[in-house]
């Protein structure tokens, strides 16, 4: 099986709304990006991944824009969506394209354009069929609760739980949106850069639904994200220092939350990314990931989650999450930096959201996150990406070195 | 035993409308057929896409020049609709047809009035014929007609 390494990343300035540009024109720029980037083009691309969430914008299939659209005429292509994974995905979909032999050089894209569509409604029909009709005939409110504010309204019971079991305090949520959003300030296609926020911003930011503050959610972006894929062997001649994949895996477990509230278990146990986790680390061939991993890219939409994730994904012990926060240990110059790029906390294009944690990583291990770049030296890192009903994970494991003992 | 073998669901989900980005090739697009013209823009490669767009359908690189194509031009393909969307029977069929204007290297979609039904066929030679307020949406455009002779 031949290896796989990561040549290219490109992403787009993400904002509130793009609206002077259409959707292909938009995910053009991040494709752009991607090959200015990487020394490649259009040409040296075998086959296209395209990934964006069902329905938003208000569109069923934008996979017709992927090819003759963005300068891609004619190549084989497919379409990924996966919920919040999607950007994971469409980038795992890029890995096995190669890693099988089948195509040697693929572009994979994912992309969101919120303004142009209806987001909440989207959200709302993420269900399965007994949670719609639930939501539909419960008298407490359901419903009400989940348009309060898309997925707030679930993730009030995830953060709730979390907090009670681990000891976070509203003052850990706080610290942790106070470091994203500033490293998010020195990431130049990050959407909310807030150079002196402070816990006391945050803190006053009203009540959404308990324990979700507006100061404790992610924005609505609009933005896109163009990795490359290629064989380690090419990645080594068109690049000095490529992103090697070393091990990635998703899981989705039986949901601890319907849309129509809290079920009997527990919506912080986390029993997908625990698996995936596991999984990832076991083909990536690291044993202790604690002290193997130097950096992570977690997906945060809220604010208790990159404490819960890092613990989820074995890089502290449980409970420790809050711990390591607030000791510094998380941030840019700390001993294992997370979020170097500001995090999903300070950017949200949601089918982009997934695989740029990916392309993150990939860019502090390539070296080329910029005014971001992690001070020391990134060997080997850790993705996250988080969807589904709350149980569906993807993580991803790539190193500076390709993996030992594996073919070509 | 009866068992429930369906739960219907009505209108479970709140609207969904959505106002789709135009940007700014469509844009000038739109504005210009306010004026009663088509615009497009043409490839270093030659292509002449109508309506226009950024990237090149056949060579993929960027395209800045925007060009006028004239009014005028070829009916390439067509269907005659005898039933509408909703199902029902037509009183009158209609021609819907593909456009080739002259210049262009795309077909636009319209109906085409003032032939029979039965006689269409393609290569006929039509031109645009303007609403009588033109405004820069796809309404300035009301139809195709025959040229005549």
């Amino acid at each position: 099986m031949p290896q796989v390494a990561i040549v290219g990343v490109g992403q787009n300035k993400h904002r509130a709304k793009r609206r002077d540009v259409n959707i292909p024109e938009m995910i053009s720029e991040a494709v752009e990006n991607a090959f200015k980037n990487s020394c490649l083009g259009p040409d040296d691309v075998d086959a296209v991944v395209f990934g964006n969430m069902h329905t938003f914008g208000g569109l069923n299939q934008p996979e017709l824009w992927s090819g003759p659209m963005l300068g891609l005429a004619d190549k084989p292509m497919m379409r990924i969506a996966t919920g919040g994974t999607t950007g994971a995905t469409t980038a795992a979909a890029a890995y096995y394209h190669v890693a099988s032999g089948l195509a040697k050089t693929v572009l994979a894209i994912a992309y969101e354009k919120q303004s142009d569509g209806q987001t909440q409604t989207a959200l709302v029909s993420i269900a399965m069929p007994e949670g719609l009709f639930m939501l539909r005939h419960q008298p407490y409110g359901g419903i009400e609760v989940m348009q309060a504010g898309g997925s707030v309204g679930a993730a009030a019971y995830q953060a709730q739980s979390y907090m009670q079991h681990s000891g976070a305090t509203e003052e850990h949520l706080c610290l942790h949106v106070v470091k994203n959003r500033r490293n998010a300030c020195k990431n130049p296609y990050a959407h909310l850069q807030v150079p002196n926020i402070t816990v006391e911003d945050v803190m006053q930011t009203p009540l959404i639904a308990s324990p979700i503050r507006y100061g404790f959610t992610c924005p609505a972006s609009d933005g896109a994200c163009a990795m490359i894929y290629t064989t380690a062997a090419k990645a080594k001649k068109v690049c000095d220092q490529p992103a090697f994949v070393l091990g990635l895996a998703s899981c989705a477990t039986d949901p601890a939350l319907n849309p129509a509230g809290a079920t009997l278990s527990d919506p912080a146990e986390q029993l997908a990314c625990k698996l995936a986790a596991k999984w990832a680390y076991e083909r990536a061939g690291i044993e202790n990931p604690a002290k193997e991993i130097d950096l992570a890219e977690i997906y945060d939409p809220f604010a208790h989650q990159e404490m819960m994730w890092s613990e989820r994904l074995g890089l502290f012990p449980e409970g420790k999450g809050p711990e390591m926060l607030k000791k510094g240990v998380t941030q840019m110059d700390g001993d294992l930096p997370i979020n170097c790029s500001g995090g999903v906390i300070s950017t949200n294009a949601i089918g982009a959201t997934a695989m740029i944690r990916v392309g993150e990583a990939a860019l502090q291990i390539m070296g080329k996150a910029g005014e971001h770049q992690a001070p020391k030296k990134i060997k080997k890192t850790v993705s996250h990406g988080w969807g589904g009903l709350f149980q569906f994970v993807s993580v991803t494991v790539l190193g500076s070195e390709p993996k030992k003992g594996a073919g070509k | 035993m009866s068992a429930k073998k369906y739960v219907p669901i009505g209108n479970i989900l709140p609207p969904m409308p959505c106002s789709w980005s135009v940007g700014p090739y469509m844009e000038r697009f739109y504005q210009d057929l306010g004026e009663k013209k088509f615009t497009g823009v043409k490839c270093k490669c030659g292509r002449v896409s109508v309506p226009p767009r950024k990237l090149c359908p056949a060579c993929g690189k960027v395209m800045e020049k925007f060009v006028v194509v004239k009014p005028t031009g070829e009916l390439v393909n067509f269907t005659v609709a005898y039933q509408n969307v909703a199902g029902q029977r037509r009183k009158t069929p209609v021609i819907i047809g593909l456009v080739k204007l002259a210049g262009a290297d795309t077909a636009l979609i319209g109906e085409v009035r003032g032939l029979d039904p039965a006689a269409v066929k393609t290569g006929i030679k039509v031109k645009a014929v303007w609403a009588d307020k033109p405004g820069n949406t796809v309404e300035s455009l009301s139809h195709f007609a025959p040229v005549e002779g």
